[in-house]
């Protein structure tokens, strides 16, 4: 059994060594099928995932570094204006590019929905060292 | 592979955290522990928090397990008592007043009870005082129905109880439940047998011949400021009956807040007399207004008085067991020192001499050293016999010119000179009254010169005072040593033979009394070298100290064992020039 897991972590070290810049764990910590090792998230699914956290961590919630995190979610429940949108795609872009230096925004677009509460946020970026154009795609509920 | 070099002595978040990325550094499948959107970066919070947590807990786990990191009262106080120590609690301010009463129903004595209250006042402010005993007041002879009361003492606070039923099957913990309790005032009765016997306990320090129907108690610190009364256990000291009461009486006081009251007034009658006038004490030429009301012992205090008092073994031996013990009992002490009958001056073999400083007073009254002699009485070898004496004060005179610069600061000369005044009064309760200590010169110089970053230099003379308590109308010789060599020698002036006149040396050795009418007549003598100053044969109607000024040979001036310093206000000159560099 020992020996079946640490062949099985050689070989999962090997493949990452090799095509991986990026890497990081999945948040939902299911298992990989096959390796049956945490499930990973690489290259640029690692880096959307990243922003997906910056952007949706308020302010206070990381252990002892208070100040990080963009406290999107309060825009909610501003007046659902066009402004209002202005300013949350203004402050994402600002975030993003405070703590994700792998990423290079080009640009945010925020849709608000006050039918449903909700604002819609696509992020088109681009990784460093990478010419494809990505999108991140979240919807802040006024309840998780 | 991980590495080995980690930094386990780090016990700050960011440190630690920097510590699990240096580790993740040697694997290659999780590669964004840098970056702060990560998961892996969260998980390294998670882990860095609860290292921070742990080496938080034991780091302050590992203080507060010896008594010299301890920073915790609790745990100082529990370190205190496996030395057999108890912390000093607060401490009534005690007073002694004359009561005059007028009785006149004919019943006879006129007693005044234990708990009887007296309002002091201090400025707008009024604090309960109460007797601490029955005290009788005898009778005037000269006033008819007049009755007095001489030296009682009284003690600030409120009586209050603390009340327990014993319980064999689950013994309740007897706490004296206030912080502001004088656990000198502690009283304990048990009603036992449903109210057939109340049995009076005592306060023990010592298992020291204890039997097994010993009505004691020992008192020990408990958490939380509080205090924990021990009963025995059949064995060592009885042990009360189960389901009895347990009535704890002790004071609750105002520490050192009522320090210095020296206007009482009745609170009521007395019994069928009336309290015509109340008024402190005077004993010794000492008033006795209120004193030695104190704060419990400070953390620091216990810290330095627990493996102290523990090394004592509650006997006096060395000088040290005498202020050790002294100080610890007696919260009015400022100082003790303590020496052998043969170095006094005459020798007195065969006795300990204590000099005792006192707190607020330069007077060591006779009712205080009966109670110090008392206290110690047990504690002293058979042999000695303690002394207790009224220490030797020599004042030190400081006439100091300041410069300073006017362009490095906006002050004012008389925020300056205040600025100095302060800094001169720090050196003195930072440097001098204690017994042992040592003016130093160059000291007293950085002092003057840091009371403000704007102080270029000072010039400072310094001399030192003696006041000489004067014989009235009688010719007395009077011997008085300032225990450093001397230059000069000189006093203040008063009337002799009807003349302004003053007393000085002419440089040979030889003392004058010097008139203003020119005419000079020799008193004495002075040795510079040891610094004795005689004044023979001398008689002077019209005071009642004479105030003998040394100039000392050297910079620093040495005390004597039973000698404190000390710099007065009204003994500090302050001259301030300002200059513009």
């Amino acid at each position: 059994m020992g020996i079946k897991t640490a062949k099985k972590n050689q070989e999962y070290a090997l493949v990452s060594r090799s095509r991986d810049i990026y890497s990081d764990f999945n948040h939902i910590f299911l298992p990989h099928p096959n390796t049956k090792q945490i499930a990973r998230k690489t290259n640029v699914d690692a880096v959307k995932l990243a922003i997906r956290n910056i952007v949706l961590t308020n302010k206070y919630e990381r252990l002892r570094n208070p100040d990080f995190g963009g406290n999107i979610k309060r825009y909610l429940f501003e007046p659902m204006t066009r402004d209002t949108e202005v300013e949350i795609q203004y402050d994402i872009k600002e975030l993003i590019e405070l703590y994700e230096p792998r990423a290079r925004v080009f640009e945010v677009i925020a849709n608000s929905s006050p039918d449903e509460n909700s604002i819609n946020v696509k992020i088109v970026f681009g990784v460093i060292n990478s010419s494809q154009q990505q999108e991140v795609d979240l919807t802040l509920y006024r309840v998780r | 592979m991980a590495t080995t070099s980690n930094d386990l002595t780090t016990l700050d978040f960011a440190a630690i955290k920097q510590n699990l990325k240096e580790y993740l550094k040697s694997q290659d499948i999780f590669q964004d522990y840098d970056f702060e959107g990560s998961n892996i970066n969260v998980l390294l919070d998670v882990l860095a928090y609860n290292t921070n947590l742990n080496s938080f807990y034991l780091n302050m786990l590992s203080n507060e397990m010896f008594l010299d990191s301890a920073l915790l009262r609790d745990s100082i106080v529990s370190h205190a008592k496996e030395l057999n120590y108890v912390p000093r609690s607060f401490r009534s301010a005690t007073a002694k007043i004359d009561i005059t009463l007028r009785d006149s129903s004919g019943s006879g004595d006129v007693i005044i009870p234990r708990g009887t209250t007296f309002t002091g006042t201090l400025g707008q402010k009024n604090f309960t005082f109460s007797t601490i005993e029955n005290v009788q007041a005898i009778v005037n002879p000269d006033v008819e129905n007049e009755f007095i009361a001489t030296g009682v003492t009284i003690k600030e606070g409120d009586f209050v109880q603390d009340t327990y039923v014993t319980n064999a099957a689950n013994q309740p913990r007897f706490l004296i439940t206030n912080k502001t309790a004088d656990t000198n005032s502690i009283r304990i009765s048990v009603i036992e047998d449903n109210g057939e016997n109340v049995i009076t306990y005592e306060k023990r320090d010592s298992l020291f011949g204890i039997g097994s129907e010993d009505q004691i108690f020992f008192l020990q610190a408990a958490e939380n400021d509080t205090y924990e009364i021990l009963f025995g256990d059949g064995v060592i000291g009885r042990q009360p009956k189960n389901s009895s009461i347990v009535l704890i009486e002790y004071r609750i006081c105002n520490g050192e807040l009522p320090n210095g009251i020296r206007t009482f007034t009745a609170d009521s009658d007395i019994g069928s007399a009336s309290v015509l006038n109340v008024s402190v004490t005077v004993e010794d030429g000492f008033e006795r207004s209120a004193t030695g009301g104190s704060l419990p012992e400070t953390l620091e205090e216990i810290k330095f008085n627990a493996p102290r008092a523990f090394s004592t073994q509650e006997r006096v031996i060395t000088a040290q067991d005498y202020a050790t013990l002294l100080k610890a009992k007696f919260s009015e002490i400022n100082d003790v020192a303590a020496y052998g009958g043969e170095e006094y001056d005459p020798p007195q073999f065969g006795r300990v001499i204590v000099a005792i400083d006192l707190k607020n007073t330069d007077v060591l009254p006779k009712s205080n050293r009966d109670e110090y002699a008392r206290f110690l009485k047990d504690k002293s070898p058979l042999s000695l016999q303690p002394v207790f004496v009224t220490p030797n004060y020599s004042y030190v005179m400081i006439d100091t010119t300041v410069k300073y610069s006017i362009t490095q600061t906006s002050l004012g000369i008389d925020d300056m000179k205040s600025l100095v005044l302060a800094a001169i009064r720090n050196f003195n309760f930072n440097n001098l009254e204690s017994f042992n200590a040592t003016m130093r010169y160059s000291n007293l110089l950085t002092a003057i010169d840091n009371a403000q970053s704007a102080v270029l230099s000072n010039d400072t003379k310094i001399q030192i005072a003696k006041y000489v308590p004067i014989s009235p109308l009688v010719r007395t010789n009077y011997n008085i040593k300032f225990d450093s060599p001397i230059s000069a020698v000189i006093t203040d002036n008063f009337i002799y033979q009807g003349v302004d006149s003053y007393i000085g040396d002419n440089g040979n050795g030889v003392l004058n009394i010097i008139k203003s009418n020119g005419e000079i007549i020799e008193v004495g003598s002075v040795v510079y070298t040891t610094g004795v100053v005689r004044i023979d044969d001398f008689e002077v109607s019209t005071k009642a100290n004479l105030k003998v000024i040394a100039t000392p040979s050297g910079a620093d001036i040495v005390a004597s064992k039973n000698t404190i310093l000390r710099v007065l206000d009204n003994d500090i000159k302050i001259t301030i020039t300002q200059v513009t560099e």
